[in-house]
């Protein structure tokens, strides 16, 4: 069995964002086409009982929505966009880390872009969340090392 | 009173900028940090009331920083100042990690300014005074975005029904995974299984405010103490307790167009 499930995932997601926007999230059924928009994905691992990463992912124009509504900024830099995605991918892996078996750390957040970002070849993403926002998309997925996990 | 003088560590602006924002309408003068390394050295060279530092961060993290500012202050006999933690790490393992480390609290990410405030104002033993719910920062849509979920769920019905029913589905989702937990704790008492009871309390604990439940955090902490004594007795009394409150709660809910989070069931506190 996953350590946690998308269903979990899922709800996790929608607390965090519930919580700093006014706008939740809307829960959609599959991963939005994002082929013709640059997108960004951040990550975090999760290093103890199970090796797992968690990796948010959306278009950049989204990116830039959130950057600006949690820094209160206009135009946010590249430098700030990467700072605000990051920190929301270590909120969702910090509720993530809360369902798993502890001992548990988090690595710091690491954000690529116009990459499906698998942070190792080994990993498998186990439970995946669809969503919109403001009709954009984005993908929280938790992905672990192993075929258990 | 005097203006306060608060120190913010986070490696990510987002997040201090975020947490700056929490304190809007309090008297106060805000420096920043971005590493542990800075706010070591700014608390050296300079006096603060209080700390507020996330754990999370590059170079020096915040247990390191917390424990060379505890032990600078002890080489220099200065009074000890109240630093409270801010993290996004799993609270079980953040409330033994940051006790250790030397921090007088701790909150947990993402942080809502009510839950925030009655934090630093306990850590401060009311030295801080959370400002009147109202004031909150401009976000460049011109709409004020953490001034409307405080005012929302402080339980003013002036926002958009839809916004007002997003909440509420939130809160009761909230309400709904809480009480399954304590099913699951009560159960896990039953095969004397204090690891997940104690996680579970913790997490109850750190959740309960975040969501502007204050009676639900009220009961975690009841409940960690209890399970850290290994006294089953006293855990099962307030688990069920906590219940009947939880249950009550979802029933208002239910029958409230726009519910109030705090405190309506009017509940007995544990004891």
């Amino acid at each position: 069995m996953p350590p946690v499930t998308g269903t979990e995932l899922r709800e996790v997601a929608e607390r965090i964002w519930g919580t700093l926007f006014e706008e939740p999230l809307q829960p959609a059924d599959d991963a939005a086409e994002m082929v013709d928009d640059t997108f960004l994905t951040g990550c975090v691992h999760i290093e103890g009982s199970h090796q797992a990463a968690v990796a948010v992912r959306c278009p950049v124009g989204l990116a830039r929505q959130f950057t600006s509504k949690m820094m209160g900024v206009h135009d946010p830099s590249p430098a700030d966009v990467c700072d605000a995605l990051g920190e929301l991918t270590n909120l969702t892996a910090g509720s993530v880390q809360a369902l798993m078996p502890p001992p548990s750390e988090l690595t710091l957040p690491t954000v690529v872009e116009n990459s499906d970002h698998h942070p190792q070849s080994s990993y498998q993403t186990i439970a995946q969340a669809h969503f919109r926002f403001d009709s954009e998309p984005l993908t929280v997925s938790l992905l672990c090392a192993g075929p258990e996990t | 009173m005097p203006s306060l003088r608060v120190l913010i560590v986070d490696d990510s602006r987002a997040s201090r900028m975020m947490l700056k924002s929490c304190l809007a309408g309090v008297e106060c003068e805000t420096e920043e940090a971005e590493n542990g390394e800075i706010a070591v050295e700014k608390c050296k060279t300079g006096l603060f009331d209080l700390v507020i530092m996330d754990v999370h961060m590059p170079q020096l993290d915040g247990y390191e920083a917390a424990r060379m500012i505890r032990g600078f202050e002890k080489e220099k006999n200065r009074a000890p100042v109240p630093m409270v933690a801010v993290t996004a790490i799993d609270p079980a393992q953040a409330a033994i990690k940051t006790q250790a480390a030397g921090f007088t609290a701790f909150t947990t990410k993402p942080v809502k300014a009510a839950a925030l405030q009655e934090v630093l104002k306990s850590a401060t033993q009311g030295k801080f005074c959370p400002p009147e719910p109202e004031t909150s920062p401009t976000a460049p849509d011109g709409k004020d975005n953490r001034g409307r979920l405080r005012t929302l769920l402080a339980g003013f019905s002036t926002e958009t029904d839809e916004l007002a029913s997003a909440l509420k589905q939130h809160r009761s989702m909230f309400l709904s995974e809480k009480k399954n937990e304590v099913s699951v704790a009560i159960a896990a008492m039953d095969f004397g299984d204090f690891g997940t009871v104690r996680n579970l309390a913790y997490r109850l604990k750190g959740e309960g405010s975040n969501f502007g439940y204050t009676k639900i955090s009220d009961f975690g902490k009841s409940l960690v103490q209890s399970v850290e004594k290994r006294d089953i007795r006293t855990a099962r009394l307030v688990a069920q307790k906590l219940l009947a409150y939880l249950a009550r709660a979802i029933e208002q809910m239910a029958d409230q167009p726009s519910p109030s989070p705090v405190d309506t069931t009017g509940g007995p506190g544990p004891k």
